[in-house]
C-alpha cells in the first residue's frame, strides 16, 4: 500500500487515505487474499490492524509480529476453495527494522512451518513472498513442498517462469504494470509442473485468425460453407483447426501444466467503473483539475 | 483497476480468482475438472498517488 517502508508525516493523511482506496477496491475485486509486504506496515500497526478489519479477504503473513507482544500479527496462510482443488497460499515478507512497531521472524523457517502445517490438506502450495531476489533464492533452496512461488518487489516481469527444484517461480514485475493470469492444470501431486504458455499461444493465435475470418458471415454458416469457392483460404482454415487441435491434444497429454499470461495494465484495459469511481473519489482535487484542462484540450 | 494498480504503488502480493469456468469437460458443466485460473499481481515502487 504503501512506497517505502516509512511515511512522511505531511504525506501521512493522504497516503492513508490512498491505502483505502486500494483495500475498497480490492473488496470490489474480490480478492482472495493478500500477503501483507513489509512496506504495507509504513503507517503503523493501528492503520494495518484498521485495514484488515476493513478488508473482505484475509491479510496473510506468516512472519510478521507486533513488536511489543511477539505475537504474530495475521494468519500464516489461507485456503481457497476452486471447483475441485484447494489451494493454500502462505505469506512471508523479508522485513525491514525501519517499519516502527513491527518485528520479522525468519521468513524461511516460517515459510516451512505454515507449509508443513498445510501440505496435507491441500492440492498445491502457493508461497507468496514479498522480498529480493537473495531471500527468494533461500527460499527456493532451503524451504519444501513450494510449488507456485509468486514474488512481489521482482524487478521485471519474467514471460516465461523459471523452475527449480519442483517449484514454478512466478515474477510479475513491478509497479502494477501487469497482472499475470495464471492457469492452472493440475491432475496428480507427482507430476512435474510443465509450461505451456507456447501451446496456449499457438490456440490464441489460431481462434483470433478463425474468429477474425468468422466476422460478417451469414448466421448458420461454418467458415468451411462460406469459403467454399477459395481455395487458400479453405487450406488455411483446416490449417489452423489442425494446429490448434495439435496443441490441445499435447496439454490434455500432460497431467500437470500452467500458463502465465501477462496483461499489460495499458489504455486497452477497461477499468471496472466501480473501482474508477474510488479512485476518482481519492483522487486529489488539483489533479482532477489538470485532467479536465486536459481533457478540455481535446 | 488498471488505474489502481499502475499507480498505487502497492508493496503487496494479491490473488484474486478469478475464473474457473471453462467449456465443460466434465460432469459440472461449468468448469474442466482440474483446472483453475488466479490473477496475481504484484507491484512495488511504483508511483503513490490514488490515480493518473
Amino acid at each position: 500500500m504503501f512506497k517505502y517502508p516509512y511515511i512522511a508525516e505531511e504525506q501521512r493523511y493522504h497516503l492513508k487515505e490512498v491505502a483505502q482506496a486500494i483495500i475498497s477496491s480490492y473488496n470490489m475485486m474480490e480478492c482472495q487474499v493478500m500477503n501483507v509486504g513489509t512496506n504495507d506496515l509504513a503507517a503503523g500497526l493501528d492503520f494495518i490492524l484498521e485495514m484488515k478489519k476493513t478488508a473482505n479477504f484475509p491479510f496473510i503473513s506468516a512472519n510478521a509480529k507486533d513488536a511489543s507482544t511477539d505475537k504474530f500479527l495475521f494468519e500464516p496462510y489461507t485456503l481457497v476453495e476452486t471447483h475441485d482443488q484447494t489451494l493454500g497460499f502462505v505469506g512471508i515478507t523479508k522485513g525491514d527494522n525501519r517499519v516502527k512497531e513491527f518485528a520479522f521472524s525468519d521468513p524461511i523457517e516460517a515459510a516451512q512451518k505454515a507449509i508443513d502445517e498445510i501440505k496435507d490438506k491441500v492440492d498445491l502450495v502457493f508461497l507468496m513472498a514479498n522480498g529480493d531476489d537473495k531471500l527468494e533464492r533461500a527460499l527456493i533452496a532451503e524451504v519444501k513442498g513450494i510449488d507456485f512461488l509468486i514474488r512481489s518487489k521482482s524487478g521485471s516481469l519474467q514471460r516465461n517462469p523459471k523452475q527449480q527444484d519442483g517449484t514454478t517461480i512466478i515474477r510479475i514485475g513491478k509497479q502494477g504494470k501487469y497482472a499475470g493470469v495464471l492457469r492452472i492444470r493440475n491432475i496428480d501431486a507427482i507430476s512435474q509442473m510443465k509450461n505451456v504458455s507456447s501451446q496456449y499461444t499457438r490456440i490464441k493465435f489460431a481462434d483470433n485468425r478463425l474468429n477474425a475470418m468468422a466476422k460478417g458471415i451469414e448466421e448458420g454458416k461454418t467458415l468451411e460453407e462460406h469459403f467454399a469457392n477459395d481455395e487458400n483460404r479453405l487450406k488455411l482454415i483446416t490449417r489452423l483447426r489442425d494446429e490448434r487441435k495439435t496443441n490441445v491434444d499435447l496439454i490434455k497429454k500432460l497431467k500437470n501444466s500452467y500458463y502465465l499470461e501477462p496483461i499489460p495494465l495499458n489504455e486497452k484495459i477497461e477499468d471496472t467503473p466501480e473501482v474508477a469511481l474510488i479512485v476518482e473519489d481519492y483522487m486529489p482535487e488539483e489533479k482532477k483539475t489538470n485532467e479536465k484542462d486536459n481533457h478540455k484540450g481535446h | 483497476m488498471k488505474l489502481l494498480l499502475k499507480h498505487s504503488g502497492l508493496m503487496l502480493l494479491l490473488i484474486v480468482l478469478v475464473a474457473v469456468g471453462c467449456k465443460s469437460e466434465t460432469t459440472n458443466p461449468m468448469y474442466n475438472a482440474n483446472e483453475f485460473t488466479l490473477m496475481v499481481a504484484a507491484s512495488n515502487n511504483g508511483e503513490v498517488g490514488p490515480c493518473g
